[in-house]
């Protein structure tokens, strides 16, 4: 058996949970053993639908109320329950903070080798996987030798049922084991709703980033300007928030806010790995530098070499003329 | 207060990694060496928690010898002593390492001197394993918090604030207690000069750590292929706001 940990959001599994029911189905493929999930709180009908379009044939519920918002000790006593019910030799889930968690706790509890951040895992005497290193600036290939049980989270990837896979019909299954202090003692006391100052880093379509060449806190006026007239975002590299001229919040890289946008606009940012890690996924990159040679020039879909102070102003005077953004 | 901070030295990564020829490593005859931005954070939150509270900080550390500058560094700060378990600079995988780590803090229990906080970073920033903290709070039964961005303490209680996507989730632990914090925990400050003169002479207790062993082997590594083919220079300083206007229109950016 394969056991995959599912996080469950809105009524609908989460899209990194589904890279890994994604992986799950593809192992179940190659090894011929079945697939189940494990998951915390409620699963409606259409969630099993869902489920059962990749090929599982059961779903392990937990859904005492005390682990809600988030107990992780008790989520991984759910994950180790439902492995002594499934006697699965492997065990799956998503690369978010909570399923990672979640998924180390089990396999400390386990004895169990515990590979984050998967690119790919390959049965073979054994694991062949790949993962991600220094966030995905370096790929490692290692092997897992054969264990009793192995723990993986899959990288966030394209969702697919594997082509010839069955849909099947979801048994569910209730959990159930004893929700007591050793699960609940650094359980999530209490839930802060967002103030709401506006759309976040990471959701914006637009983010203009400022990097060391942008001078000074007061420099950031016309990164400020410009993001007011295309409705963007301003973020920054770790070097503008290591000199307190922005909060760590506005922070792109591999340890601040990872952005997904149609265009990043990157202004004296010189392109380290750390930085290139946080924004990676943007469909679009332009890169304004003074520094012909920064990294960023090349990585870049389209660069400018010249100063932002000079080259932004003449930018938002055009932009301005031509009038509205669409 | 006694606190216990966990660190690693890695490459000082910047514009481009190159490997070694073996594709075991990378190869750092150009780079210096550091610690992670969480782990920078964690040090620096020890530092601020003994200025608040009194007690003393230890800083710990597994691998090469030459880990003295990482954890000079840390005494720079404000940390009263260091613990080196030395083990050549081998790869050690999560398992081994938070082995050796627990197995210290064992150690110190014995002697009366068991820490009430024990911070890591909540992941190294080359190997990405994302658990020694969290193996470390299971061998020793103590409460854990991942990806902390915020600590208070109040009468042997702790409050630990983290982000969960756009909320904010508070976890009240008791203490002892094994923390793994993120970077944006604080400002970490720089070291000052009497502060780097007094780590030279601050102690260090070097140990040689018994590996467990971890089913995890290393084959090779390898740079990631770039999907970006990049490189269209638009041109050079204002003159080139022209042709960024048209690369705005042409991704819709901007209305034609």
């Amino acid at each position: 058996m394969i056991l995959c940990l599912v996080e469950i959001s809105d009524d609908k599994v989460v899209d990194a949970s589904l890279s890994a029911v994604s992986l799950g189905a593809k192992l179940a493929g190659e090894t011929g053993l079945s697939l189940a999930c494990v998951a915390i709180g409620e699963a409606s009908d259409s969630v099993l639908k869902e489920l059962g379009g990749f090929g599982v044939s059961s779903l392990y519920l937990a859904s005492d109320a005390k682990l809600m918002p988030f107990a992780p000790a008790g989520w991984a006593k759910a994950v180790v329950t439902a492995r002594d019910e499934s006697e699965a030799k492997i065990i799956l889930g998503g690369s978010t903070d909570r399923s990672t968690e979640v998924l180390a706790r089990a396999s400390a509890k386990l004895e169990a080798p515990f590979v984050a951040n998967c690119l790919h895992v390959t049965v073979a005497s054994g694991y062949q996987v790949s993962r991600l290193r220094w966030a995905g600036s370096i790929i490692e290939d290692a092997f897992v030798s054969d264990e009793p049980v192995a723990v993986f989270s899959a990288v966030q990837s394209d969702i697919a049922a594997p082509s010839g896979s069955k849909e099947t019909e979801v048994q569910l299954r209730q959990l159930s084991f004893e929700v007591g202090e050793a699960e609940l003692r650094d359980a999530v006391t209490e839930v802060l709703l967002p103030t709401g100052d506006g759309v976040s880093l990471s959701d914006s379509r637009i983010v203009i980033g400022g990097g060391r060449g942008v001078g000074s806190p007061e420099g950031f006026k016309v990164l400020d300007e410009l993001a007011g007239i295309l409705g963007a975002t301003v973020g920054v590299s770790r070097v503008v928030t290591g000199l307190g001229w922005r909060p760590h919040k506005d922070q792109i890289g591999q340890t601040g806010t990872k952005i997904a946008p149609e265009l990043y606009i990157a202004c004296g940012i010189s392109g380290a790995i750390q930085h290139m890690a946080g924004c990676r996924s943007a469909k679009c990159i332009l890169a304004i530098n003074q520094d012909r040679d920064a990294p960023i020039m090349s990585l870049a879909d389209y660069a400018v070499v010249g100063d932002l102070h000079k080259i932004l102003p003449k930018l938002i005077e055009e932009l301005n003329a031509v009038g509205a953004k669409s | 207060m006694r606190i216990l901070v966990c660190i690693k030295r890695v490459p000082q990564a910047g514009g481009k990694l190159t490997l070694t020829e073996d594709k075991l490593a990378i190869d750092t005859k150009f780079l210096g060496f550091t610690i992670g931005p969480h782990e920078e954070c964690a040090v620096e939150e020890a530092v601020r928690l003994i200025e608040k509270f009194g007690g003393s900080a230890t800083v710990l550390t597994l691998g090469h010898a030459d880990s003295v500058e990482q954890l000079q560094f840390a005494m720079s700060l404000g940390v009263a002593d260091a613990i080196l378990l030395d083990n050549n600079g081998a790869e050690w995988g999560p398992i081994s390492t938070a082995g050796a780590i627990a197995m210290v803090v064992e150690e110190m229990r014995s002697n009366g001197d068991a820490p009430d906080l024990i911070l890591f970073g909540n992941e190294a920033p080359d190997s990405g394993d994302f658990q020694v903290g969290i193996r470390v709070a299971n061998a020793l039964d103590l409460p854990l918090v991942t990806g902390v961005k915020g600590i208070e303490v109040l009468d042997g209680e702790l409050v630990a604030r983290r982000e969960s996507g756009s909320t904010v989730e508070l976890t009240k632990v008791s203490l002892p207690a094994v923390l793994t914090v993120k970077e944006g925990l604080n400002l970490p400050r720089y070291p000052s000069l009497p502060g780097r003169l007094k780590a030279k002479s601050k102690p260090i207790k070097k140990e040689s750590p018994k590996e467990k062993g971890d089913p995890t082997k290393m084959v090779q590594l390898r740079l990631p292929v770039e999907d970006r083919t990049g490189g269209v220079l638009l041109g050079e300083g204002p003159d080139s706001v022209g042709k960024i206007v048209e690369v705005l229109k042409e991704l819709g950016v901007v209305a034609r």
